[in-house]
C-alpha cells in the first residue's frame, strides 16, 4: 500500500511556544492510523499544522508531494480534509450550506449531485434536516454531517479530531462504524486523534502515541492494546 | 548587579529625568509656551483616565472629551455663577463628571466591546449640540469667561507660571492615583476583568463593580482635568469641545501608551503641539499625521511609544544578560572570574 | 396605535403636517440607510465594522466630481470610480486590515478611526474644505399627493437601495461565492479547511462595500454637498441604523435607517425640546434602547457584537 501521507520532522508551536519538537509519521491508503496522547501532548498541533491552520516546519508530503509551504486552502484543494475539534460544521448555517460549504471545491454540478445522494443514503435523516441550523443538531449528528461535509470532495486523507468527544458511547460507535466503512468501502486514509484509546485501537490499523510533543511509540494497533504502559496510561488496566 | 536591577535603575532614572525636565518649564519656556504646557498637562490627566479604562479595563471610550467638558464647565460655572474659589470647584467638578460616567457606565456593562465604542461615539457626537442647547446655564455659543487666579503672595513666579505648579500638581497626583490603583490587588482585578470574564470570575472579582468603577473613575479623571482645564484657559465654549477632543484623548492615548503613565504626557505633547505645528504647513496635514500614526500603531506598535522603548529596554537587559553569561562562561574555561 | 391617536397624543391638529414629516423622515432615512447598508455588507462579509466606511465613499466622490470636472461624461465617471472604489476598498483591507485581522475589538476600532480620520484629511488636502456642487442623478422633480410633497430624488434614492438590498442579499444567500464570502466572515478559521481562500474573499467583501459606500455617497451629495465632513455627521446615524436593523441583516439595516430618519423627523418637529438642535441625540437614543432591549436588533439573529 502506498502512503498517502508521510510528515518529517513536524516542528510547530504558537508564537514562542514551541509544542511540537520534530515528529515523523505515516499514513497509507485504506488505513487508519490513531494518534494517542493526553491532552496538551500536541495531537491536535499536529493536525492544525498539517492543515495549515497553524505554520510549521518540517516535511508533509501528500501523495510524494511537499505542501508545507502551501496555505491552507491549497491544501484542501490536494485533498487533505480536516475536522477540527469542537463539532467541525459551520454551526450558523444550515445543514444544505455545510453540504455547499463542503463541496465548494467541486465545479462540476453532477459531481456534487452524486456527492450529495451517496451522503443522503449514509444518512436518511440529512435530507430531512436541510434547512435546519447546523447547530440544532444533536452531537452526533454534527459530527456526522461533519464527515459527510469533509469527505464531499472525495480527499485523500481524512484526519479527525476528537470525534468522540462530548458523544454518547452508541453515538461513537455509530461513528467509528462509519469510518471503519470509510476506510474499507472507499479506501480512504484515515488520521483519527483521540483520548478514548480502547475503542480507537479497535478499529485502528496503527497508532501512534505522542507525548510532550515527541513520538514516544509508534506499532499495529494489535501491539499497543497489548502494550503494558499503553493499558496503565490510556487503558486504565 | 543583573539585568533586572539595571532595568529599574533605568526607569528610575528615567522618571527623575522627566520629573525634572517638568520642572524646569517655567524656566526654560516663553510665557505663552508655559500655557500650552500647562494645557498639555491637563490633557494627561484626561488621557491618564483613559489608560486607566482601556489600557487595564478593556472597554473603549470614544467619549473622554465629553466628561472633560462636563468638568470645564462645572468648573466655570462654579466660579462665575456662584463665584467659588476656583481650588473648591475641582472636587464638584470630578463629582459631576463621575455622576454622568456613573450613567453611562451601568448600561455600558451590557455593551461590551463594539456597542460601547458607538454609544461613546454618539455620546461624543451629542456633546457640543446638548452645550449649546442648554444655553442658560452654559451660556450656549458665546461660552463662559473666568478670571484667572491670582498668583498668591508666597508664590515667586507670574500666573502662567503658577497655572503650570497647579496643574503639575494635578498630574503628579493623578499619576499617583492611577500608579497606586494598577499595582497590587485593584490592578489585578482591573487586568482579569479586561482579559477573561472567565478568569476574573474565578478570582472572585465583581466584574460589575469593577467595570464601573473603572468607568467611574475615567469619567472622574475627565472631570478634574477638565476643571483644571477651565481655570488655566480662563474661557471655556462648545468650541473648545467637539467630538475631535474625544478623538485627540484617544490618539494621546494610544501613542503614549495605552497602559503607560509616562506615556500620557507624551500623548498630551502630541496633540497640543501637533495641530499648531501641522496647521502652519497644511490644514489637512494633522490630520493625515494623526490617522497614520494610529493606524500604524496599532500595526507594529499596540502598546505605544513607552512600549517600543519598554520593549528596547527589554532587549537590552537580555543582551546584558547574555554577554554576561558568555563572559562569565569564557572567565570559567580560562580558569579566571572577573567580577562585575 | 393608530396614527390618529398617536397625532392627538402629541397634541398634533395638522396631519399634512405629520405626513410631510414622514415624508422627510424617509427622505433623510433613506440616506441613513445607504451608509448603513454598506456598513452591514463589510460586517457581514468580514465581521468588521468600518467607521471609516462613510469618509472612503466621500473621497470616491470627490474623484468622481474631479473626473465630471475635468470634462469626463457623468455616468462613465460614475463607473470608473465604483470600480476605482473597489480597487481601494480590496487594498486598504490588504494592507491595512489584514494585518489586525486576529486583534482584539478595540485595535479594530482604533485602527478604523484612523483611517475615519485619515480619508478626511486626504479629501480635505487635495480639495480644500469649500463645499462643492455634486452633480444630480435623478430628475429634479417632485409630486404633490394629498398636501405632502414627494421628490423624484427621494423615491430614486429609496428605490436603488431596494435593488442594491435584494441583489446583494440574493448574492449572499443564492451563490457560492456568497456562501463563501458569509463563511470566511463567520468562521474564518474553519473556511480555508473547504477550500475557501479566506483572505481573498474579505477583499472582496471590502472591495464590494466599498463600492456600495459611494453609491451611497453619489446619492446623498447631491442633497448634503460634497466636503470633506459630509458623511461624518451621518455615520452616527448610520451606525444607529445598523444597530437598530440588526448588524447581520441587509434589510435590517434599510428599514433601520428609515425607522432613525422618521423617528429623528417626528422627534425633531413634535418634541420642543429636541428640536433641530439635539436631533442628533434620536440616533444615540435609539441606539441606547435597542441595546439595550434587544441586542440583536430588530432583524438580527443572534447577539452578533459581543464583547
Amino acid at each position: 500500500m502506498t502512503a498517502v501521507l508521510q510528515v518529517h520532522g513536524l516542528r510547530a508551536g504558537y508564537g514562542s511556544i514551541r509544542v511540537l519538537h520534530g515528529i515523523d509519521f505515516e499514513v497509507k491508503e485504506a488505513e487508519i492510523v490513531a494518534f494517542l496522547g493526553a491532552n496538551g501532548a500536541g495531537k491536535t498541533t499536529t493536525l492544525r499544522a498539517l492543515s495549515g491552520i497553524i505554520p510549521a516546519r518540517g516535511a508533509i508530503l501528500l501523495d510524494g508531494h511537499d505542501v508545507i509551504a502551501m496555505s491552507a486552502d491549497k491544501r484542501a484543494q490536494r485533498g487533505i480534509a480536516h475536522i477540527p475539534q469542537g463539532r467541525g460544521t459551520f454551526v450558523d448555517f444550515t445543514v444544505a450550506e455545510n453540504l455547499a460549504l463542503g463541496a465548494y471545491l467541486l465545479r462540476d454540478k453532477a459531481a456534487i449531485r452524486s456527492a450529495l445522494d451517496y451522503w443522503d443514503d449514509i444518512f436518511p435523516w440529512l435530507a430531512a434536516r436541510r434547512n435546519q441550523p447546523a447547530g440544532s443538531l444533536s452531537g452526533g449528528e454534527q459530527q456526522m454531517l461533519a464527515v459527510a461535509r469533509a469527505l464531499m470532495t472525495k480527499p485523500r486523507i481524512l484526519m479527525c479530531d476528537e470525534p468522540s468527544l462530548g458523544l454518547a458511547p452508541t453515538t461513537t460507535q455509530s461513528l467509528f462504524s462509519l469510518l471503519d466503512r470509510l476506510s474499507n468501502e472507499r479506501g480512504m486514509a484515515i488520521l483519527l486523534v483521540e483520548q478514548n484509546a480502547r475503542l480507537t485501537l479497535k478499529i485502528a490499523h496503527r497508532a501512534y502515541v505522542i507525548e510532550s510533543g515527541e513520538m514516544k511509540l509508534a506499532g499495529s494497533a494489535a501491539e499497543l492494546r497489548d502494550n503494558p504502559l499503553i493499558r496503565q496510561a490510556y487503558l486504565g488496566a | 548587579m543583573n539585568g533586572a536591577s539595571i532595568e529599574t535603575m533605568l526607569r528610575a532614572a528615567g522618571c527623575a529625568a522627566l520629573a525634572f525636565a517638568l520642572l524646569i518649564v517655567p524656566a526654560m519656556f516663553p510665557d505663552f509656551l508655559v500655557y500650552q504646557f500647562s494645557v498639555a498637562l491637563t490633557y494627561a490627566i484626561a488621557i491618564l483616565g483613559l489608560n486607566l479604562l482601556m489600557g487595564f479595563n478593556g472597554q473603549i471610550s470614544v467619549a473622554q472629551g465629553v466628561f472633560f467638558a462636563v468638568g470645564a464647565y462645572t468648573t466655570a460655572i462654579f466660579m462665575t455663577r456662584y463665584g467659588m474659589n476656583y481650588l473648591l470647584t475641582l472636587p464638584i467638578a470630578v463629582l459631576t463628571a463621575s455622576i454622568l460616567g456613573l450613567l453611562v457606565g451601568i448600561p455600558a456593562l451590557r455593551w461590551q466591546g463594539l456597542p460601547l465604542a458607538f454609544i461613546t461615539f454618539g455620546l461624543a457626537v451629542l456633546g457640543p449640540p446638548l452645550a449649546l442647547k442648554l444655553e442658560p446655564i452654559t451660556k450656549g455659543a458665546t461660552g463662559i469667561s473666568m478670571i484667572k487666579p491670582a498668583v498668591p503672595s508666597w508664590f515667586s513666579g507670574n500666573q502662567d507660571t503658577f497655572l503650570y505648579t497647579l496643574c503639575l500638581l494635578g498630574f503628579a497626583l493623578s499619576a499617583l492615583f492611577v500608579w497606586r490603583l494598577t499595582r497590587g490587588d485593584t490592578g489585578r482585578s482591573l487586568r482579569a476583568a479586561r482579559d477573561s470574564d472567565l478568569i476574573a470570575e474565578s478570582l472572585g472579582v465583581n466584574l460589575t463593580k469593577v467595570r464601573l468603577a473603572a468607568f467611574v473613575t475615567c469619567s472622574g479623571m475627565a472631570g478634574f482635568a477638565g476643571g483644571l482645564f477651565a481655570i488655566v484657559n480662563g474661557f471655556v465654549s462648545p468650541e473648545s469641545f467637539q467630538m475631535t477632543k474625544s478623538f485627540d484623548f484617544l490618539v494621546g492615548s494610544i501613542v503614549g501608551g495605552i497602559t503607560s503613565i509616562s506615556g500620557s504626557l507624551i500623548g498630551a505633547l502630541l496633540i497640543v503641539f501637533l495641530p499648531d505645528w501641522a496647521a502652519d504647513m497644511n490644514i489637512a496635514l494633522s490630520g493625515l499625521i494623526y490617522g497614520a500614526v494610529l493606524v500604524v500603531m496599532m500595526l507594529i506598535a499596540r502598546d505605544g511609544v513607552m512600549g517600543l522603548l519598554s520593549t528596547l529596554l527589554t532587549a537590552l537587559r537580555t543582551r546584558i544578560i547574555a554577554t554576561r553569561a558568555t563572559a562569565t562562561a569564557d572567565d570559567r574555561l580560562s580558569g579566571r572570574r572577573i567580577q562585575i | 396605535m393608530t396614527i390618529r391617536s398617536f397625532a392627538k397624543l402629541t397634541l398634533v391638529p395638522d396631519m399634512q403636517l405629520f405626513l410631510q414629516q414622514i415624508v422627510e423622515g424617509l427622505a433623510s432615512g433613506a440616506i441613513y440607510a445607504s451608509l448603513a447598508l454598506a456598513l452591514v455588507l463589510i460586517y457581514r462579509a468580514t465581521r468588521i465594522v468600518n467607521f471609516a466606511q462613510g469618509e472612503m465613499a466621500t473621497l470616491s466622490a470627490y474623484f468622481a466630481w474631479q473626473l465630471n470636472q475635468w470634462g469626463m461624461p457623468f455616468w462613465l465617471s460614475l463607473i470608473i470610480v465604483a470600480a476605482v472604489s473597489f480597487v481601494m476598498g480590496a487594498l486598504v483591507f490588504r494592507l491595512i486590515m489584514r494585518p489586525v485581522l486576529g486583534a482584539s475589538d478595540n485595535t479594530m476600532v482604533v485602527v478604523c478611526i484612523g483611517l475615519f480620520v485619515g480619508f478626511e484629511a486626504v479629501a480635505l488636502w487635495f480639495w480644500g474644505a469649500d463645499p462643492h456642487a455634486f452633480p444630480r442623478i435623478f430628475p429634479d422633480y417632485a409630486w404633490t399627493i394629498g398636501g405632502v410633497r414627494l421628490t423624484a430624488n427621494n423615491l430614486g434614492i429609496l428605490a436603488t437601495l431596494c435593488l442594491l438590498t435584494v441583489g446583494l442579499s440574493a448574492l449572499f444567500r443564492y451563490t457560492r461565492i456568497g456562501l463563501a464570502m458569509r463563511a470566511s466572515a463567520a468562521e474564518r478559521e474553519k473556511s480555508p479547511l473547504v477550500g475557501i481562500p479566506v483572505e481573498n474573499m474579505l477583499m472582496l467583501g471590502w472591495g464590494l462595500a466599498a463600492t456600495v459606500g459611494f453609491i451611497a455617497a453619489a446619492l446623498i451629495a447631491p442633497s448634503l454637498f460634497l466636503s470633506p465632513p459630509m458623511m461624518v455627521s451621518v455615520v452616527i446615524y448610520a451606525l444607529a441604523a445598523a444597530t437598530l436593523g440588526g448588524w447581520d441583516s441587509l434589510a435590517g439595516a434599510i428599514v433601520g435607517g428609515l425607522v432613525v430618519g422618521i423617528a429623528e423627523s417626528l422627534c425633531a418637529t413634535f418634541i420642543g425640546f429636541i428640536g433641530t438642535d439635539l436631533k442628533v441625540g434620536v440616533p444615540f437614543a435609539l441606539m441606547a434602547i435597542i441595546l439595550l432591549a434587544r441586542p440583536q436588533g430588530l432583524f438580527g439573529t443572534s447577539a452578533v457584537i459581543r464583547a
